[in-house]
C-alpha cells in the first residue's frame, strides 16, 4: 500500500503544473457553465491522481435564482433554477426540437403533452431565445407567452 | 413539584432505555457500527462534532447512552435539537428501544431539504475516464437521489470529496495531501445536472448510472444518515477512505445486510464499487449517458466529409448559418448535423478556454435560430460502448511459458491495478493504459530473476479526428529488459506523438526520451511507431518497432508482437514474441501467457 502511494506522489512530482482550475461562472443568461482550464499538458497525470478532489461544493439546496431578473408569469421556484442552471442545454434542445431538458421543464411546468411542448420551442424559437444576452426570466416569461 | 416529577419520570425513561439498550447489545450491533462509522473499535470519522460521549469515536457504548441521553435532554427543540442533528440514530433507537415520551421536534431544515429532494430510489453513478487522462480510468462514483419526477435531472447527487481549494495550493502539494490524508473530506449534495455539467459536459466523461433496488424505507434510512453527515469532516485518503469508498457506508445504512466493504481489502477503485453492488444484487437496471466528446464523435459518424467541414467553419465563423440554410446542394439532414455538431464544438471551445464568450454568445444564438428553422428531423444515433462493469476486474495474476533464444523460460506475474494497452478493451476507454506495481519473475536455467517490474506506468493513446486534435503521451517508470544489456534495468521514460484510430483500432507515432540507471546514467531517445487491431471479441493484436539511440552510442532496434485472446471478462491468453538488440546480439523472447484478472 504504501509503495503506491510513493509511487504515484512520484506521478505527482513528475508533473508540476498546477491543479485545474475550476471555475464556477454562475448566471441567468447563455453561456453560464462550469469552465475549466486543463490547456497545461502535463497536470494530465496529475489531475487524475486528484479524482474526485475538486472543492467548492456544498451541502446546501439554495436557490439558484438569486440575482436573476425575477419572472412576470407566476411560475414555480423549481422551473425558475432549473432554467437558470441549463440555459445552454435548454436553448439547444428548443432548436433540435427535442431533448432531456425540454423534457424536464414540460414536467416542471406541468405541460403533459411533452412532444406538442418541444415541438412549439422549436417553433417560437425567435420569440423565446430574442438575443445572445437573454436571460432565464425572458426565456420563461417568453414561453409563458407562447405557450399562451 | 410537578417539575420534580416530571424530571424523576423523564430519568427514569433515560433509565429504562439505558438498561434495555445494554440488554439488547446495542452498542455491538452491526448497524449502530454503521451509523458511527466504525469498521473495528475506531470510527473513521475524525470530526469531533459527530460525537456527543467525549470519548465517541472510540467507545460506541459511551456514544450510544449518550445519545440516549441528550435525546430525552433535549435543550431546544428546533433544527439544533439531538434529534434533529441526528435523524438516523433517533429513529434507529426509537424503532429498537421504543423510547416512549421523546419530545416533540421541529425539524424546519430537515423537513424543507426532505419536501425538496421527495427521495424515492438511489442510483449509484460512475464517470469513466476522460480522453487524455488514464489514471481518471479509475472514475468516480457519487449516489443519486431520484425523486417523483420521471427526469432525472431534477434528482439530487451526493458526492464525496476534498475540501481542498487548487487555487491557493501549489499542484504537487496539492496532490501529496490528496493521497496522505491532508484535505479535509466532506459530503456534498447538488442537483445532478450540476454533476452532469461537470463530469458528462466539463470533463467529457461517459456516464454510467445502476439504478439500486432500495426501498422507500431504505432510501429514507439513507437519507436521515447523510443529514447526519452535513458539515462533518473526514481525513480525505485518496486510496482507500475515497470518493466511493464513502459511498458504501451510507449503501450499508440503507441495506444493512449488504456486506459492501468486505469486498475491499486495502484500496477502493470506484469501478470496483460498481462490481461490489452487483455482486450483492443491488442493480435493478443501467443507463448509458454519453459525454459531449462522445457526442461530437457521433457526429463525425454521421456527418459527410463536407458537413464535418462546414460544422468547422460555423463554429469558427467562417461559414454563416444563413448560407449554409440556403445552400440547395446540401441534404436538409446533413444541415441539421451540421449546425447540431457546430453548436456542441462552440460550447468545447468555450470550455476549454479556446473561444471567449461574446464570440460564443453570438454564434451559439446564431447557429440554434438556423437549426430552429429545420424542424426535428432524425435523433443522432450514438454507439453504445460496452458498459464498465463488463470490464476485467483490477488486479490480474499471470502464468506465462516459453523461450528466450530457444532455452524455455516460465513466468509468474501479479499487477494489483489496473488495465494496460494488452489487455481486452471491453469496458475501458481504448488506448489507455495504467498499471501499478506490475511484477513479473521468470524462472530459466539460471534460477529465478525479475523480468519485470514497474512502479508506474500510464499510456493515453488520444486520437486525432475531425474535431479533436489531442497529441498522445505515455510514462513509465521501473525495471525491465529493455536496455541494451541483458540485466533488467532501471529506467524512466516520457514520451509524445499522436495517433490515429477507428473502428478497427488504432495507430501511432511517438519518441521516447528515456533515462536508463546502471552504475551511471544513460540517456536514450527511442522513435517508434505501433499499433493496435481489433480482432473481434474483445481480443486484440498490438505491435511496436523503435530504434533507440543512446547517449553512450549504443543503437538498438526493438520490436513486439503479441495477441490477446479474451476468453470471457476476466480470462485471456497473450501470446508474445519480442525482439530486441543486445550488447552479445539479438535476444528473442517468445512466451505463452495465461492471465487472470479479479
Amino acid at each position: 500500500m504504501k509503495r503506491i502511494l510513493v509511487s504515484l506522489a512520484a506521478v505527482a512530482a513528475l508533473s508540476s503544473a498546477a491543479f485545474a482550475d475550476v471555475n464556477s461562472q454562475t448566471g441567468c443568461g447563455l453561456g453560464a457553465m462550469i469552465i475549466k482550464d486543463d490547456s497545461s499538458a502535463i497536470m494530465l497525470a496529475l489531475q487524475a491522481t486528484t479524482n474526485g478532489t475538486s472543492g467548492n461544493q456544498t451541502f446546501g439546496i439554495t436557490s439558484g435564482t438569486s440575482g436573476c431578473k425575477k419572472v412576470k408569469f407566476v411560475m414555480n421556484e423549481r422551473a425558475a433554477e432549473f432554467v437558470a442552471s441549463n440555459m445552454d442545454q435548454l436553448a439547444k434542445e428548443a432548436a433540435m426540437g427535442h431533448g432531456e431538458a425540454v423534457d424536464t421543464l414540460a414536467e416542471l411546468l406541468e405541460v403533459n403533452d411533452k412532444a406538442a411542448f418541444a415541438a412549439s420551442l422549436q417553433q417560437n424559437y425567435n420569440s423565446i431565445y430574442t438575443s445572445s444576452d437573454v436571460k432565464m426570466a425572458d426565456v420563461l416569461d417568453n414561453i409563458a407567452t407562447v405557450e399562451g | 413539584m410537578l417539575l420534580v416529577f416530571w424530571g424523576a419520570l423523564h430519568a427514569t425513561a433515560v433509565e429504562s432505555a439505558l438498561v434495555k439498550a445494554g440488554q439488547e447489545h446495542l452498542a455491538e450491533s452491526r448497524y449502530w457500527h454503521l451509523l458511527l462509522h466504525m469498521p473495528g473499535d475506531v470510527s473513521e470519522i475524525d470530526d469531533p462534532a459527530f460525537f456527543l460521549a467525549q470519548d465517541g469515536r472510540e467507545n460506541a457504548a459511551a456514544e450510544l447512552n449518550a445519545t440516549i441521553a441528550a435525546l430525552y435532554n433535549e435543550n431546544r427543540l428546533d433544527d439544533n435539537a439531538t434529534g434533529c442533528r441526528f435523524p438516523a440514530r433517533r429513529e434507529w433507537l426509537q424503532k429498537r428501544l421504543g423510547l416512549e415520551g421523546l419530545p416533540e421536534l421541529h425539524c424546519e431544515a430537515y423537513d424543507t431539504l426532505v419536501r425538496k429532494m421527495d427521495p424515492q430510489s438511489v442510483t449509484l453513478v460512475f464517470s469513466s475516464a476522460h480522453i487524455n487522462s488514464p489514471a481518471s480510468m479509475f472514475g468516480h462514483t457519487f449516489l443519486r437521489i431520484d425523486s417523483s419526477y420521471e427526469s432525472k435531472m431534477l434528482s439530487y447527487a451526493i458526492n464525496y470529496a476534498a475540501g481542498a481549494d487548487p487555487d491557493k495550493e501549489n499542484g504537487v502539494v496539492f496532490a501529496v495531501k490528496g493521497l496522505f490524508g491532508g484535505y479535509p473530506g466532506f459530503y456534498s449534495l447538488l442537483p445532478y445536472y450540476e454533476k452532469l455539467k461537470e463530469y458528462r459536459d466539463t470533463e467529457q466523461r461517459d456516464v454510467w448510472e445502476y439504478d439500486l433496488d432500495f426501498t422507500h424505507d431504505e432510501v429514507m434510512a439513507m437519507i436521515r444518515h447523510i443529514w447526519e453527515l452535513r458539515n462533518i469532516y473526514n481525513w480525505y485518503f485518496f486510496f482507500d477512505e475515497n470518493c466511493s469508498y464513502n459511498m458504501l457506508w451510507l449503501m450499508e445504512i440503507a441495506r444493512p445486510d449488504a456486506d459492501l466493504r468486505g469486498h475491499f481489502i486495502y484500496h477502493v477503485i470506484p469501478m470496483e464499487t460498481v462490481h461490489a453492488t452487483e455482486e450483492e444484487h443491488l442493480v435493478r437496471a443501467k443507463h448509458y449517458r454519453p459525454s459531449k466528446r462522445t457526442v461530437l464523435l457521433a457526429y463525425e459518424e454521421a456527418l459527410d466529409a463536407k458537413g464535418k467541414a462546414e460544422a468547422l467553419a460555423l463554429t469558427e465563423g467562417r461559414l454563416s448559418p444563413e448560407a449554409l440554410l440556403a445552400d440547395e446542394t446540401r441534404p436538409e439532414q446533413m444541415k441539421r448535423y451540421s449546425l447540431e455538431a457546430a453548436s456542441e464544438l462552440a460550447q468545447y471551445q468555450l470550455m476549454k478556454g479556446k473561444m471567449d464568450k461574446p464570440t460564443y454568445l453570438k454564434r451559439y444564438h446564431a447557429i440554434l435560430s438556423a437549426r430552429a428553422r429545420l424542424g426535428q428531423g432524425k435523433k443522432l444515433p450514438v454507439a453504445q460502448p460496452a458498459d464498465p462493469d463488463k470490464g476485467h476486474r483490477a488486479t490480474r495474476a499471470t502464468v506465462g511459458s516459453g523461450w528466450r533464444d530457444g532455452v524455455p523460460m516460465q513466468t509468474i506475474g501479479i499487477r494489483p491495478a489496473y488495465h494496460d494497452i494488452g489487455d481486452s478493451d471491453v469496458g475501458f476507454m481504448p488506448g489507455t493504459q495504467i498499471e501499478f506495481l506490475d511484477l513479473l519473475a521468470r524462472y530459466d536455467r539460471k534460477g529465478v530473476a525479475v523480468e519485470k517490474a514497474t512502479i508506474v506506468s500510464i499510456v493515453s493513446m488520444a486520437p486525432v479526428t475531425a474535431f479533436f486534435q489531442p497529441f498522445s503521451w505515455r510514462m513509465h517508470v521501473g525495471w525491465d529488459q529493455s536496455f541494451h544489456t541483458r540485466q533488467t534495468t532501471f529506467s524512466a521514460a516520457v514520451g509524445v506523438g499522436y495517433s490515429f484510430g477507428g473502428t478497427w483500432g488504432y495507430g501511432y507515432a511517438m519518441a521516447d526520451p528515456e533515462l536508463y540507471v546502471t552504475d551511471e546514467a544513460v540517456g536514450a531517445l527511442k522513435p517508434a511507431f505501433g499499433g493496435v487491431l481489433y480482432t473481434g471479441g474483445g481480443s486484440k493484436l498490438t505491435a511496436e518497432g523503435g530504434y533507440r539511440f543512446y547517449t553512450d552510442g549504443q543503437r538498438q532496434w526493438v520490436g513486439s508482437l503479441r495477441q490477446t485472446v479474451r476468453l470471457s471478462k476476466n480470462d485471456a491468453l497473450k501470446l508474445s514474441w519480442d525482439y530486441a538488440d543486445k550488447d552479445d546480439g539479438v535476444q528473442r523472447t517468445f512466451m505463452l501467457t495465461f492471465a487472470h484478472y479479479y
